[in-house]
């Protein structure tokens, strides 16, 4: 399940959309080993809210993805949860500790964070305003509506959204005004 | 003025009226759809450019045989109305860099610049530089999916 949530935040930020006409999504991904690769990737929010209803894909149809589709989430009443998160005060809400990985998932100040590190040294930060989840939950009960989610986080200067570090990677996604993303 | 001679002039001002409409029409095809054009240069030597007028993505759809087409269209059916929607958003939209990939032995990037949507790729094998007219884009996704839907 918590992959699922993250698969799905990660959804919602890479797939960017939000729309204040200059506002960028930005990709960095950095590879280090052999090849040495650096991908650079920059879209404007404008061209991806546009793609994103246009984009046919399992659970995804008219920029909403349908939750239920995801057999992980079987049993799982995901808005529900993402209503609770929103409504619930800042707090630690899920700290899970085992021999592989530490997990924790907190609300701050408006914000959604989810910190999972990995023993082999591995760490995921995401960072989420809380009103992406308001505007996510803006639509039928089995959908969440990414379009409106990601307009919401346009509004958002917060630096790094997600970023995934290891020992032989890097990547950052974040959205701001300049078009390189410098 | 004998009858040799007449004939004569008619058929050269035939093929320079002729040449002269081939030359409009090609100019006022790139003129309004602008050009499609590639560059490769492997690294060992030699050297291909071709850059022909845009325009005639409508006459390749066109002429191509339907079971082709048919295998095209379906394969692309999926992409037809976000390949549409990225035409048109992407005209409207300033220059920018929305790829880079850099390594240790190969550089690739795709830029939209002015109307055109540029792909340049250096590695130690090849250069291999395309320019797509965005229009181009857009206009042969909207092709495709008309010809499918009357095959």
């Amino acid at each position: 399940m918590k992959r699922s949530l993250v698969a799905i935040l990660v959804l919602v930020l890479a797939t960017g959309l939000a729309l204040a006409d200059d506002r960028w999504l930005h990709i960095r991904v950095q590879e280090r080993g052999l090849g040495d690769e650096e991908i650079s990737i920059n879209v404007p929010l404008q061209l991806v809210e546009a793609l994103l209803p246009t984009i046919q894909a399992e659970g995804l149809e008219h920029g909403k993805y349908r939750w239920r589709h995801h057999s992980d989430l079987d049993g799982i009443d995901l808005r529900e949860i993402l209503a609770a998160l929103r409504d619930a005060p800042d707090a630690e809400f899920v700290t899970v500790r085992s021999r592989d990985e530490s997990v924790r998932v907190a609300k701050d100040a408006g914000f959604l964070l989810i910190h999972v590190d990995e023993t082999d040294g591995e760490q995921v930060r995401v960072k989420m305003p809380l009103a992406v989840i308001d505007a996510m939950l803006s639509t039928d009960e089995d959908e969440l509506d990414l379009v409106a989610a990601l307009r919401a986080l346009a509004d958002y200067d917060v630096g790094d959204l997600v970023t995934v570090e290891s020992d032989d990677s890097f990547v950052r996604i974040w959205i701001d005004s300049s078009d390189a993303g410098e | 003025m004998s009858t040799a001679a007449r004939l004569l002039i008619a058929v050269v001002a035939f093929v320079v009226l002729a040449f002269a409409v081939a030359v409009g029409a090609t100019t006022a095809t790139v003129y309004r759809h602008g050009s499609v054009r590639v560059e490769v240069e492997p690294a060992d030597g030699g050297e291909i450019r071709v850059s022909v007028p845009a325009g005639l993505a409508d006459l390749a759809i066109a002429v191509m045989p339907d079971e082709v087409l048919s295998e095209v269209s379906d394969e692309l059916a999926p992409y037809f109305e976000t390949l549409r929607v990225a035409g048109r958003e992407l005209s409207g939209l300033p220059d920018f860099t929305l790829l880079e990939v850099r390594s240790r032995d190969e550089r690739v990037i795709i830029r939209k610049v002015g109307r055109k949507l540029v792909i340049h790729v250096e590695s130690s094998n090849e250069r291999v530089h395309v320019e797509v007219p965005i229009r181009t884009v857009e206009r042969v996704a909207t092709r495709l999916a008309g010809r499918r839907f009357s095959i």
